[in-house]
């Protein structure tokens, strides 16, 4: 049994359930993503992972060997937290090794691994240096080094990116991807950035009121989402939502009939409650009167793109993005075109109905 | 297990020293107090030593001094904040000020009491200067006469304790945020204003904490001054008896602990009936 | 530069600060003769007499050796007792850590006077009177609440992912004691351990009640007999209270920060 296997585990704080019942199953070499809005659960499940939480139910075991009742020492797990947590009194070299001089290391196998773990993050020179004389993007570097020089079978990232600017950000996303796949480590990358998400990740876990919502690849959770939720979660500016109505094979929005729905299953497709479409696929019609009618709320220019903020005439708050420049202006009456192909229908449990037709 | 029990391996030892220096005296205090103990124990008296101590008229002349002690916290408190309030302008070399104004409370008091005592002699250093001024009508017997030699115990303690109150006053008027009294002098308010309005306010826990300090001070922890000052008996005659001094006096030159003890529990008494609400108090206010 | 008028009230203050201190060097450095003549005036011919007389003729050495023993060891023994509650109470849950958090602060206000008549007892029956380890163990004891206090304080502001990562790294709740905690509190220790010194090296009532034979007087209780039986040679009392106050104003004006960090932190409380 290779890999990580998260078998039924639930955590209570008294009266209230964090984690509930959650089962995952992760392969050896896998990078795999939490990701969920704040108090969702992701960090605390991350943290039981690594044994700093008690598990209230449930099991879990790394490859092969059950680890929930273990000391998180022994866990064979090493963690990069969000703060770094670099012990501010010991330098570079210290903080690397630290964990292998309290398990009595050999020196010549500490300098080894403290070299080698340097020279891969670049941080060779910057051996004596102090935490407090290190850039932020040193100090992450620096918190890796320390887990890689440990040998875990497991790597937890806890929002390691959050405290860089935006563009460091960026950087060091391609070098942990990078990393991982040098590596061939499994690792587990918690954050509430969807973008580290979908561009880090091999299966992203979205999480919600500690609870797993859906599980797949970036693109398939993209594509097929599974929920209102996860719909609404992955994507920017967030999935328009606008309630239908299914009559006689066909979805009506505010009473017009819209589009048939032969492209979804026909058992299911009568609980059609709302449908979701991306403002990438709600296209303005500036002087047509084709499709839905709306006035135009408010323009933010992006410069590469233009998010126009609408109030349909039915009453629905809706965004659109298109490339470039548009020349929406506030008070503008305009037409709007659905892309019907790229929509998702759900249900009155907001649980997404399937597509019989493929997309992509 | 070794988890379970691990905490309390580290508050053992804190546990053991305490149980010994508060545990144990408190509950061996309260037996003394009712028993007539010669040497190291003796038969139980009941109420009697209580009802000696309270019928002693030295023992109400201590208390009275102890409460006349109190009358000087409002000095103590008005000098700290004023000097406070001028070194928190930051004047040139206000550090240096800083390092003299908080010297009186590095010297110990044995050593403040001693140099009093000989500054303060009658044909001493205080008086002969008094008297090259002209001042002759202030050039008192500090020392030697009952009337005054209250007040200048009173003096000699403010003038330390008085160097404590600066310094935490200080400190907390420094952490005000600067915005405060900026916003303040850009309204053109004068430093007496900025003083009354803002920094005051702000350092109300703080000036509550020193008052408090000093109370406990002048009712419990003025014994090495009277000890100094009034040549170990709380002279000249009972002028400057404190009830420490008659605790130390029952205790070690008349060999009665159970008069001594039957003091210590009023006193502690005391002292607890003074700080609990005042804890209470601000527990209140944290929240 | 502000305002200077606060130059002229500060300036008063300070004078009235420095005086004594002022008195005691000067007239330490005076001959008896002169004093008795001009009380306040500078030295004519300044010179050493007192302190060779305090240091030779007089056990100032004895007494400055006793004060150092008593306040090294006290403050030690407190420090460690202190050090490990407070990592405790800071750091780890257990049934009863609020209680006894809270009964050790509280006893940060009582008076030492009342807690010395069952132990001068207990004392006198043990034959604990004049031992230094005995005084030590009540010293430890009164200063201890306070360590504890501000030592609590202190850990419970250092981050928490840090002992998380230490044990990660394997290591066990003594070996983060002592390998990240101490290491980082530092500063509060300095401030703790200097305010504490201070407290026992300037104490006079449990020196004179504990420690009553002649060799195993403290400075401070050695002053206490030494103005008595010198009265009249104001000079040399005043070198002996020069020598019995240099320590504290160096330990003060190397630790000047971290004296008032550590008074400091006993008022927020």
């Amino acid at each position: 049994m290779q890999g990580l296997h998260i078998q039924s585990v639930s955590k209570s704080f008294g009266t209230t359930n964090v984690i509930k019942s959650v089962d995952l199953e992760i392969e050896p070499g896998e990078f795999v993503v939490f990701v969920g809005p704040s108090g969702c659960g992701k960090s605390t499940l991350l943290r039981m992972i690594a044994g700093l939480e008690t598990i209230s139910s449930g099991r879990i075991d790394l490859n092969g060997r059950r680890i929930d009742l273990l000391e998180p020492a022994d866990r064979r797990v090493s963690m990069v937290f969000q703060t770094y947590a670099l012990y501010p009194h010991m330098n570079v070299r210290e903080n690397m090794d630290f964990g292998l001089r309290i398990n009595r290391a050999p020196k010549e196998k500490r300098e080894r691994e403290v070299k080698e773990a340097a020279s891969m993050l670049s941080l060779s020179e910057l051996l004596e240096r102090k935490p407090g004389a290190l850039s932020g993007g040193q100090r992450q570097r620096v918190a890796i080094g320390r887990s890689i020089v440990r040998h875990p079978e497991l790597f937890l990232f806890d929002e390691p990116l959050s405290n860089l600017d935006a563009a460091l950000r960026g950087k060091m996303r391609i070098e942990l991807a990078r990393l991982q796949r040098e590596l061939g480590a499994t690792m587990i990358y918690v954050t509430h950035d969807q973008v580290e998400a979908m561009t880090m990740a091999d299966r992203i876990v979205v999480l919600n009121g500690g609870r797993v919502e859906q599980v797949g690849a970036p693109l398939d959770l993209f594509h097929r989402p599974a929920n209102r939720f996860v719909a609404g979660f992955l994507g920017a500016p967030t999935m328009n939502f606008i309630p239908v109505r299914i009559e006689d094979g066909a979805l009506y929005i505010d009473g017009h009939k819209a589009v048939d729905v032969s492209a979804w299953d026909q058992r299911q497709v009568g609980r059609a409650k709302y449908i979701g479409v991306r403002p990438e696929n709600i296209s303005i019609d500036y002087d047509g009167d084709t499709g839905m009618r709306a006035s135009v709320s408010a323009v933010e220019r992006l410069g590469s793109q233009t998010h126009v903020h609408l109030e349909s005439a039915g009453g629905h708050s809706l965004v659109s993005v298109s490339q470039g420049t548009a020349r929406a202006e506030p008070g503008d009456l305009v037409g709007l075109q659905l892309d019907f192909s790229e929509s998702h229908l759900f249900d009155d449990r907001d649980v997404a109905i399937p597509r019989v037709d493929a997309t992509p | 297990m070794r988890k379970k029990i691990e905490p309390y391996l580290y508050v053992a030892p804190l546990i053991l020293l305490l149980l010994f220096v508060f545990g144990y005296p408190v509950a061996k205090m309260v037996e003394f107090s009712f028993k007539m103990v010669r040497g190291i124990d003796g038969p139980w008296v009941g109420w009697r030593n209580y009802e000696l101590v309270l019928g002693q008229d030295l023992f109400w002349t201590s208390v009275g001094h102890n409460i006349q002690l109190l009358l000087a916290i409002p000095v103590l408190l008005v000098l700290s904040i004023f000097a406070a309030a001028l070194l928190n302008e930051q004047p040139a070399g206000w550090k240096t000020m800083r390092s003299i104004v908080f010297l009186p409370y590095i010297l110990a008091i044995p050593v403040v009491a001693v140099i009093a005592k000989q500054m303060l002699q009658l044909d001493g250093p205080v008086n002969e200067t008094l008297r090259g001024a002209g001042l002759d009508g202030l050039a008192l017997d500090w020392l030697g006469s009952p009337d005054v030699a209250l007040f200048t115990l009173a003096g000699v303690i403010i003038w330390r304790e008085a160097a404590l109150g600066t310094i935490l006053i200080l400190a907390r008027m420094m952490s005000i945020d600067e915005s405060h009294t900026e916003a303040a002098r850009l309204e053109g308010a004068s430093w007496w204003q900025r003083l009354r309005h803002v920094q005051l306010p702000q350092s109300a826990s703080v000036i509550e904490f020193v008052g408090v300090l000093g109370i406990i001070t002048m009712v419990s922890a003025i014994f090495a001054y009277v000890y100094m000052i009034g040549g170990g008996r709380g002279g000249p005659g009972t002028s400057t008896m404190v009830v420490e001094l008659y605790v130390f006096n029952a205790l070690t030159r008349m060999s009665l602990p159970g008069i001594a003890a039957t003091v210590c529990v009023m006193l502690l008494g005391l002292c607890l009936l003074i700080m609990v609400p005042y804890f209470m108090l601000r527990q209140r206010g944290d929240r | 530069m502000r305002p200077s008028w606060t130059h002229v009230p500060l300036s008063l203050i300070a004078v009235a600060a420095l005086a004594p201190s002022v008195f005691m060097v000067v007239t330490s450095f005076r001959n008896l003769e002169d004093y008795a003549a001009d009380k306040v005036a500078w030295p004519e011919s300044p010179g050493l007499s007192n302190y060779v007389s305090a240091l030779v003729e007089h056990p100032f050495v004895k007494w400055g050796f006793n004060s150092l023993l008593l306040t090294a060891g006290s403050v030690l023994l407190s420090t460690i007792v202190a050090v490990l509650a407070a990592y405790a109470l800071a750091r780890m849950r257990f049934a009863g850590r609020s209680v006894i958090l809270g009964v050790s602060t509280s006893l940060m206000v009582v008076p030492p006077v009342t807690m010395i008549v069952p132990l001068f007892v207990l004392y006198t029956q043990l034959g604990l009177i004049n031992t230094f380890g005995g005084t030590i163990l009540i010293y430890a004891g009164l200063i201890t609440p306070f360590g504890v206090f501000l030592l609590t304080t202190f850990f419970r502001t250092l981050p928490d992912e840090l002992f998380e990562a230490a044990r990660l790294d394997g290591a066990g709740s003594f070996r983060i004691l002592t390998n990240v905690v101490l290491p980082l509190s530092l500063p509060a220790l300095l401030s703790l351990i200097v305010v504490n010194a201070l407290y026992v090296w300037n104490d006079l009532l449990i020196a004179i009640i504990f420690l009553q034979d002649d060799s195993r007087r403290t400075l401070m209780a050695g002053i206490s007999v030494f103005q008595g039986r010198y009265n009249n040679n104001v000079p040399l009392t005043m070198a002996g209270l020069t020598l019995a106050s240099v320590p504290m104003l160096i330990l003060y004006v190397a630790f000047q920060r971290y004296f008032i960090r550590g008074l400091m932190a006993g008022a927020v409380k």
